[in-house]
């Protein structure tokens, strides 16, 4: 072996040649690997993409997606998508959402920079519920639909008809249909079996009496006695004045300050009255708003027991109120979905605020230059969307918008983020529609603004009432709608009106009157408005809707039902009165008893009290005046003396 | 890991060899600049990827980088203020402000202050590292590895069979 080895060395020794300065074998590895990736990305990658994506969009949408065909190119940065088909999961014979392409173009300046800008894009012919080849496959949508993964949406869905319910749950027509069906009034007035608010709040009066009559027990009792008072009266008249004047003056001065002690224990028995008419003053307040609680009584119950109120305001909105609260739903939905992938303000300047501070020791200082050149971490400058309507079954348009200046740093770029789209959808009878958002991000305050118009569309079948009592549905209408709107730091504005003329109701009705009178009303009315307003908390939307219908339908059961209504409000008022009535007068004896019970014990002490301090002032006032007469005495007594020695009488 | 320690075991070799000082020597300097930068950027790739496409010794590069990042690690204030006044001067202002306004380039994190002081401070001071290096590999060979080989130890072990047949295998396969 050690000789085969000696005769190998020898041949490597010869056969060695000195090494050069690169390491070839890398620059082989190398070579092979680029031109690996190369094919690949020129035969498979679009492939794989294509699939992926396929993969990803069945999974969020939870059905079938199928793309046609995907083109990347590396050169010009682009990627084009053709024919996007999105399975429609109640339907998986259709497509509910249809792309004819998309196409993204990037700027290989802000790829170098490690940003993402699309400096073009376009999506091209859009249409809905189109036919598939095949059904799609439909994905079992506990595990996978975007509906499910996505809160905002799964909140959206299984509240919105809840939310739609309870807000606009003042079904005025179907109360009102009761009324006139004759309903049994003692179901309105028989005894309350509830506790009421009112109640309740008696009760923390009477409460509230207890404590001051408690406090006010203690109170008195640590007020100055009368044996005080005589005690210092009796230490004034024991007190005899020295015949030295200097000293009989301290004694005066020392009396002055007894006095002055009797004076402050009768200010305690003024402040205590002060006191007590003050406490007096809150228990009164509280007693006078029971009346106000006895009010929100009559009305709670009122709404409890559907006492309708026959006002225009009301009535539009028991009419409009499910076509609106759907809706506004609905757009609550999209916009909460919309504001997951929204950058917040608060979260760019926080991220500001944290490249500005300084790092910690070993990562040094970033410092900042100018920047002439560069971009924001995502923006897509503009995409066109286009589209014509198809002859086929599906729900297509002839539209054409815009979407503008999409970044996550609108205030880099200082141009606000737009979308526009206009156009027809002329097999489904819509003209004239016109959508453009606007969100201005850029600016230090920021809101968005909306306007949404419909030149002219169908109306048929629009379920407008579909209370027990009362079914009223639009069953045609030709329509024109303009909905115009701000959102500004969490407060939302909407000015709506839609149009309705030519139009043809239908109403179902338990009650043959009320659905001859409303027959009668609606059949009269051949144009017809809606007109809201809305703003506050986008999550609370206050509504102000008014509507030519409402008016008329009105007008019509004030005649009918005013005397009624007020009858029966009437008495609901006087069931609770009646109810609380013995409370109340109980807890005014309390109150009185605090006033005049405790009042007139304090004045009483009060009053012995002054007499006690005049009895005081006066047997003071006399002991001072005769130290002067003797003081005056003996002067006179020097001074006669000293003119007979003078005069040598 | 294995390929560093492969490079490790080679320098150790290289050191006790009589050829390749120049290798070593960039090796160690090359480590010394990969050292100092503070993190992963651009100009840290590119220096390996020179290491890798030269003939550089990569186990004398790993030695030096892991002996030379601690040594930066007590030097960050210096490079920090080094950074400071390099990034502040006033000529080089519209030279900054070009290169950050220009694509790849703001990826060298060159505005850091603690990139730019020991980018600086290494460039500069790399040439010194490597003659100094150099010199050391010699001087090293003089004094240790020649003493050693005089010793009666290595003289007895190189006079076993299984020291020859080791020899031959290393210039076979080694």
């Amino acid at each position: 072996m050690t000789a085969s080895m000696d005769k190998k060395a020898e041949e490597v020794s010869k056969k060695k040649k000195p090494k050069g300065p690169f390491r070839t074998g890398l620059i082989v590895a190398l070579v092979f690997i680029f031109t690996a990736s190369f094919l690949y990305f020129k035969f498979l990658f679009d492939r794989n993409l294509k699939s992926a994506l396929e993969w990803t969009l069945t999974h969020i949408h939870g059905a079938e997606v199928n793309v046609e065909d995907l083109t990347t190119s590396f050169t010009r940065a682009d990627l084009l998508i053709e024919n996007i088909q999105f399975t429609n999961k109640d339907e998986p014979k259709l497509n509910i959402l249809q792309i004819d392409s998309i196409r993204f173009k990037l700027l290989w300046d802000a790829i170098l920079r490690g940003k993402i800008v699309i400096d073009e894009s376009s999506i091209k012919q859009i249409a809905i519920y189109t036919e598939r080849s095949y059904p799609g496959e439909i994905l079992p949508e506990d595990e996978n639909s975007l509906i499910e993964k996505s809160e905002t949406l799964k909140e959206g869905r299984d509240n919105a008809l809840d939310v739609a319910k309870e807000k606009f749950n003042q079904n005025a027509l179907g109360d009102i249909a009761s009324l006139l069906d004759g309903t049994d009034t003692k179901t309105y007035t028989e005894e309350i079996k509830d506790n009421l608010a009112t109640e309740k709040k008696i009760k923390e009066i009477e409460n509230l009496v207890d404590e001051k009559e408690e406090h006010w027990d203690k109170r008195i009792k640590s007020l100055p006695k009368e044996e005080e008072f005589k005690k210092l009266i009796s230490d004034v008249k024991d007190t005899k004045l020295d015949k030295n004047p200097l000293k009989a003056a301290k004694q005066i001065k020392e009396l002055s300050q007894t006095i002055k002690e009797g004076k402050n224990k009768v200010k305690q028995y003024s402040d205590a009255v002060s006191q007590l008419e003050k406490d007096i003053k809150i228990v009164e307040t509280q007693y006078k708003s029971i009346d106000d609680v006895i009010e929100q009584d009559v009305k709670s119950l009122e709404s409890r027991y559907n006492i309708p109120d026959i006002d225009p305001t009301s009535l539009s909105l028991a009419f409009f109120s499910k076509m609106i609260g759907q809706n506004e739903e609905e757009v609550r939905k999209y916009v909460g979905l919309a504001k997951e992938y929204l950058p917040e303000k608060e979260t760019v300047q926080k991220n500001k605020e944290e490249k500005i501070k300084p790092r910690e020791r070993g990562e040094g200082v970033d410092i900042k230059f100018p920047v002439t050149t560069g971009y924001p971490k995502f923006w897509l400058k503009k995409s066109v969307i286009s589209s014509k309507s198809s002859k086929g079954p599906g729900f297509s348009g002839d539209l054409s918008g815009m979407v503008t200046h999409i970044t996550d740093n609108p205030q880099y770029i200082k141009k606000p983020a737009t979308f526009e789209l206009s156009g027809n959808f002329p097999k489904q009878g819509f003209s004239g529609v016109k959508l453009r958002i606007q969100a201005n991000h850029h600016t230090k305050k920021e809101f968005e603004t909306f306007a949404f118009s419909i030149g002219n569309y169908p109306i048929k079948g629009v379920k407008l009432s579909d209370s027990s009592k009362v079914k009223i549905t639009m069953s045609k209408a030709d329509s024109n709608f303009n909905l115009q709107g701000q959102h500004t730091e969490g407060h939302v504005t909407l000015n709506l009106r839609n149009n309705f003329n030519s139009t043809k109701f239908k109403v179902e009705s338990s009650s043959d009157k009320t659905k001859s009178i409303l027959e009668d009303i609606l059949n009269d009315i051949n144009s017809s408005y809606l007109s809201a307003k809305a703003s506050g908390k986008a999550s609370d939307l206050k509504w102000d809707i008014s509507s030519n219908i409402g008016q008329q339908i009105a007008q019509s059961f004030r005649g009918l039902l005013k005397e009624k209504i007020a009858k029966l409000k009437r008495k609901l008022r006087e069931s609770v009165e009646s109810k609380v009535e013995k409370q109340k007068n109980k807890l005014k004896e309390k109150i009185n008893k605090l006033e005049n019970q405790y009042k007139s014990k304090i004045n009483a002490e009060k009053e012995k009290a002054n007499q006690k301090i005049k009895e005081l002032t006066d047997s003071v006032s006399n002991k001072s005046k005769s130290q002067l007469k003797n003081k005056t005495n003996k002067a006179l007594e020097k001074s006669k003396k000293k003119l007979k020695k003078l005069f040598k009488f | 890991m294995t390929l560093i320690l492969k490079q490790i075991f080679t320098l150790l070799k290289l050191l006790n060899s009589e050829t390749e000082t120049n290798q070593i020597a960039a090796g160690v300097s090359f480590g010394f600049i990969l050292g100092m930068t503070p993190a992963l950027s651009l100009q840290t790739l590119l220096i390996f990827f020179l290491c890798l496409l030269f003939r550089i010794q990569l186990g004398a590069m790993f030695v030096s980088l892991f002996f030379f990042s601690f040594i930066a690690f007590i030097l960050d204030p210096l490079f920090h203020s080094a950074g400071l006044f390099v990034l502040q001067l006033d000529s080089l202002q519209g030279i900054f402000t070009t290169l950050y306004n220009l694509p790849i380039i703001p990826m060298t994190r060159f505005y850091n202050t603690l990139v730019m002081g020991s980018g600086v401070i290494s460039i500069i001071l790399s040439p010194f590292v490597f003659i100094t290096s150099k010199i050391l590999i010699v001087k090293y060979r003089k004094s240790v590895v020649e003493r050693f080989k005089d010793t009666k130890f290595f003289k007895a072990l190189k006079a076993t069979s299984f020291y020859k047949w080791y020899y031959k295998y290393d210039s076979l396969y080694g």
